[in-house]
């Protein structure tokens, strides 16, 4: 096989030598014409850029091309045939000759460039595009070499390899960026090797099956053409079919419709559809938003519509992210807010029957919608915040001037919220918490000179006041009717985003991150993943008992999601239920969380959508509903699952 | 040839292209040192048959073995046979003595200094290119690459087609009668069979996809006579051949003293000549057998 390559080398000896010396005549070419304000090393990486993208693939094709059609004439099977080796193995030796030559040019190329890529900006990618090149080299000289055998004509062989190449990698790269970018919704990573090891493996049996009809070995029949020419055409029909099942995944993802809240440590009022057994749902590939229940009805609030214009939107699926927040007011009517980061909110109201557009939000207006016993839609404009009351009926939205500034705007809240009495404010001296007729006194308190938001509790409204005392810190529960009590050691700022779950439990989260301060070059590294240790969970259920601070280190450990993506869902009957990272539901025993059950969610694919606070999962009363990679599911607290959309 | 071991044997060989029947059940054996000629007319399936026993195409049906190997597309058969083919060719780019020393890498039993000798004692020069090579050189290096190995059969295809006479003596005279005497067996398809003179041990004839007719070389010398008559045409016969006609004038080639005696017994009319025939037009008459 040596001989043979060396020979196959001589051969071609000539045009590889042309090609080489064009490559090492671009360095002193780059550094004479390169502009003023151009640095020799970047005019040199410049060159080298040009003859990997274009002058190493040509280069490729036109090497595979002559070699392949030079090894069927008939000249080739007289020299060469005679000798005592199969003919495969002199077409396996031709190749690897053109192998060899590309490699060699690659090598120069990298060598000039001083062994490194020119890409500092994409990092994390360069392992990634350097494979996905290399490969390509590899599958061009392949296929170059094979079509033009089959052919016998080097320019058709290396004008269908260059189709063949483009029809294989560019879905495979397309879905992978659109994959990182978006949704996970097919296995990529075993299909890119698998799709890798078709195009090689695959060349390379065409290549024996055509060599052995060339030489009448193996019957020219039509099944046997057929074969090679599948063999031949299987990388790119799994690239495409891939590609398809992509484009018929996305039509079917759903998302949670969130958004985050301006207003930090006042989540707590915002309205969860959950609470009425809904959920606020999208899909990103028409764009469609709706509201549905636990049985699978749906109203729909924004229409969807079919975004593919061009046939780019199938290589790289066009899909939006979008947010939409959900209020209800005294009428049980729900507003829905949506679309407010695109630019373009829209208001619309209603409720399981159908939704009607309100209000749409144009110039750049970014509204909110404020939930409490009268919601309202704070509009911050260019210079001015305003709100506006949800009107009844057809009425339309009634602007009045809060303030210019977002401090006003929190403040006009907190009154508004102080009116509907449900936050209270320290008195004058400090320490005493008021709220209607209730008064607790809480030495220490901090935080004093705004108002205390409230949580509502089955016995009413009360209130978290972190407090520091001569042994440290200490956070106080006040309950109507009741004195201050110490609930949780430690600092517990009601301003810290606490939630609450349709069932009624005001709960918050702490951990602590893997990421220390001295660790920033662990950190820079591509492979370092961010991780919350030792997840603690601050619980007060709906009948305002607070609970010992959680700790969940063991289902994190168990379930395998530790970047912080676990979320109490209900407190009840001594139980919890967790969501842990969209993948299981979790339900542990309250006084012991190393004694819980697991239920696996189906595939989600939220991770880098806008998420909820809870993630793909919505709790209602009687479970969960996620929001789910091909539609929609209910889950009930005991694990039971099926499909509602 | 019953008491001497057989090295190639093909057995019931059938080979299509695109539905035309080339070889047709053709099965043939060579028994060591012997040397056979295959005689058949242009596009009889001569080279087809050489191929098939090189192991450079397959058979569609039927079986070879060659030295104790089989046909199974990896070319080790090759590696046993030295073939000189119709038209020998050789990587331009490369001289006489690189293209031995590259063919060398391939063949176990390659002798350098045998090939060296032969290139002497051929006035080959080892340094000429073999792209520039004259058709008579380039046989010549075809030759040698046959013989360095030391093959115990080799395919000649139509060795000395287009060659002058002077390399023809050459290599007839000289390489031929020197590896047949070495006990090799020869396998040689040409023409020309009359040039082969007393080097053949047998002559098949190709035709039809088929061996029509296996003659010893003594049988063709001794057995083949030429009977010129005159009167009514007569119609073919096993054995018997019309070579030429010319009014009422006819030659018959008749293969075998039985034969001849057959013809005679059919009576004869009178001023009938009987001859033996030359081994060249035995050949033409044998085509038309």
């Amino acid at each position: 096989m040596k001989n043979l390559i060396k020979l196959q080398l001589r051969k071609s000896r000539l045009s590889f030598g042309v090609i080489l010396a064009a490559l090492l005549a671009s360095v002193p070419l780059a550094l004479g014409i390169k502009p003023g304000a151009m640095t020799p090393g970047e005019a040199v990486n410049v060159a080298m850029l040009y003859w990997a993208l274009a002058g190493i693939p040509l280069t490729a094709l036109i090497l595979s091309g002559i070699a392949g059609s030079e090894a069927a004439r008939p000249q080739a099977a007289l020299t060469e045939q005679p000798l005592p080796v199969s003919q495969y193995r002199l077409l396996l030796s031709s190749l690897v000759a053109v192998l060899l030559q590309v490699a060699a040019l690659a090598l120069a190329a990298w060598a000039i460039m001083g062994f490194s890529l020119p890409l500092e900006k994409l990092a994390e990618a360069q392992r990634d595009i350097s494979a996905v090149y290399l490969f390509t080299l590899a599958y061009l000289s392949l296929y170059g070499f094979t079509l033009s055998y089959a052919f016998r004509n080097g320019i058709a062989g290396a004008a269908l390899a260059a189709a063949a190449a483009a029809v294989t990698v560019v879905p495979v790269v397309t879905m992978s960026v659109f994959q990182d970018f978006s949704f996970a919704l097919i296995p990529l990573e075993p299909l890119k090797p698998l799709i890798a090891a078709l195009a090689l493996a695959g060349g390379a049996f065409a290549l024996e099956l055509l060599s052995g009809i060339a030489d009448r070995k193996v019957k020219r029949t039509a099944g046997n053409m057929s074969a090679a020419a599948l063999l031949l055409a299987a990388p790119a029909l799994a690239a495409l079919c891939a590609l398809a099942v992509l484009n018929h995944k996305i039509r079917e993802v759903t998302l949670p419709a969130a958004a985050g809240w301006h207003f930090g440590g006042l989540e707590a009022y915002q309205y969860s559809p959950g609470a009425d057994g809904l959920m606020l749902s999208y899909k990103p590939f028409s764009g469609e938003i709706f509201l549905i229940g636990e049985d699978g009805r749906r109203a729909v609030i924004r229409p969807g519509r079919e975004p593919r214009e061009k046939g780019f939107d199938y290589l790289f699926p066009d899909i939006s992210f979008t947010d939409a927040s959900a209020a209800r007011d005294r009428d049980g009517v729900i507003w829905v807010l949506y679309g407010k980061y695109s630019r373009s909110a829209r208001l619309a109201s209603g409720g399981p029957g159908g939704f009607t557009e309100r209000a749409s939000f144009a110039d750049g207006r970014v509204p909110e919608l404020a939930g409490g016993r009268e919601p309202v839609l704070i509009d911050f404009r260019p210079d001015e915040v305003y709100y506006s009351p949800l009107p009844a009926g057809k009425k339309g939205l009634a602007w009045k001037k809060i303030g210019a500034n977002n401090a006003q705007a929190h403040a006009y809240l907190m009154n508004k919220y102080l009116g509907e009495g449900t936050a209270a404010e320290f008195r004058s001296d400090g320490k005493t918490l008021a709220h209607g007729r209730d008064r607790w006194t809480i030495p220490g308190a901090l935080g004093t000179n705004v108002p205390v938001p409230g949580l509502r509790l089955a016995e009413g409204t009360s209130f978290l006041v972190p407090a520091k005392t001569k042994d440290g810190y200490v956070t106080y529960l006040c309950r109507p009717g009741a004195k201050a009590e110490a609930v949780w050691p430690g600092y517990f700022p009601p301003r810290l985003n606490v939630s609450i779950t349709p069932d009624g439990t005001a709960w918050a989260k702490t951990g602590k991150s893997n990421i220390a301060v001295t660790d920033w070059a662990k950190v820079a590294s591509p492979d370092f993943k961010e991780e919350f240790l030792d997840p603690v969970f601050y619980i007060i259920t709906r009948n305002g008992k607070a609970l010992p601070p959680v700790k969940a280190v063991d289902i994190s450990k168990k379930t395998g999601v530790t970047d912080g993506r676990l979320y109490l869902l209900r407190a009840a009957a001594g139980s919890l239920w967790f969501n842990a990272g969209d993948k299981y539901l979790v339900k542990a025993d309250a006084g012991d969380t190393r004694s819980f059950r697991l239920w696996k969610l189906p595939p989600t694919a939220a991770r880098n959508a806008w998420q909820a606070r809870e993630g793909a999962v919505s709790a209602t009363f009687n479970g969960i509903l996620i929001a789910a990679a091909d539609g929609v599911y209910f889950m009930d607290w005991d694990g039971a699952q099926k499909k509602i959309y | 040839m019953n008491d001497k071991k057989i090295i190639l044997s093909a057995a019931g060989l059938c080979k299509s292209f695109g539905g035309r029947k080339v070889l047709d059940s053709l099965s043939l054996e060579a028994a060591e040192g012997e040397v056979i000629g295959i005689l058949g007319r242009n596009g009889s399936g001569k080279t087809t048959l050489f191929k098939i026993l090189l192991d450079l195409t397959a058979a569609d049906t039927g079986s070879v073995t060659a030295l104790g190997l089989s046909p199974d597309g990896s070319g080790r058969l090759r590696g046993l046979i030295g073939y000189v083919p119709e038209k020998p060719a050789f990587h331009g780019f490369l001289t006489v003595e690189e293209t031995l020393a590259f063919r060398a890498g391939f063949f176990p039993a390659w002798e350098a200094a045998k090939a060296a000798e032969l290139c002497r004692k051929l006035e080959l020069d080892p340094k000429a290119k073999a792209g520039g090579l004259s058709k008579g050189n380039t046989a010549k290096l075809a030759w040698i690459c046959a013989a360095a190995h030391n093959p115990r059969l080799l395919l000649l295809d139509e060795p000395t087609s287009g060659l002058d006479y002077l390399v023809r003596d050459h290599i007839l005279n000289g390489l031929v009668h020197e590896l047949a005497e070495g006990g090799r067996t020869i396998i040689i398809s040409n023409h020309r069979m009359g040039e082969m003179g007393g080097l053949l041990d047998r002559v098949c004839v190709l035709k039809d996809g088929r061996i029509s007719a296996d003659y010893s070389a003594d049988f063709i010398k001794e057995e083949v006579f030429r009977v010129t008559l005159r009167g009514t045409a007569r119609p073919p016969a096993d054995g018997v051949r019309e070579i030429s006609r010319s009014g009422s004038l006819s030659e018959l080639a008749v293969f075998g003293r039985e034969k001849l005696a057959a013809l005679k017994a059919s009576g004869l009319p009178d001023g009938t000549e009987i001859a033996p025939l030359e081994q060249e037009s035995a050949f033409k008459a044998m085509l038309g057998e």
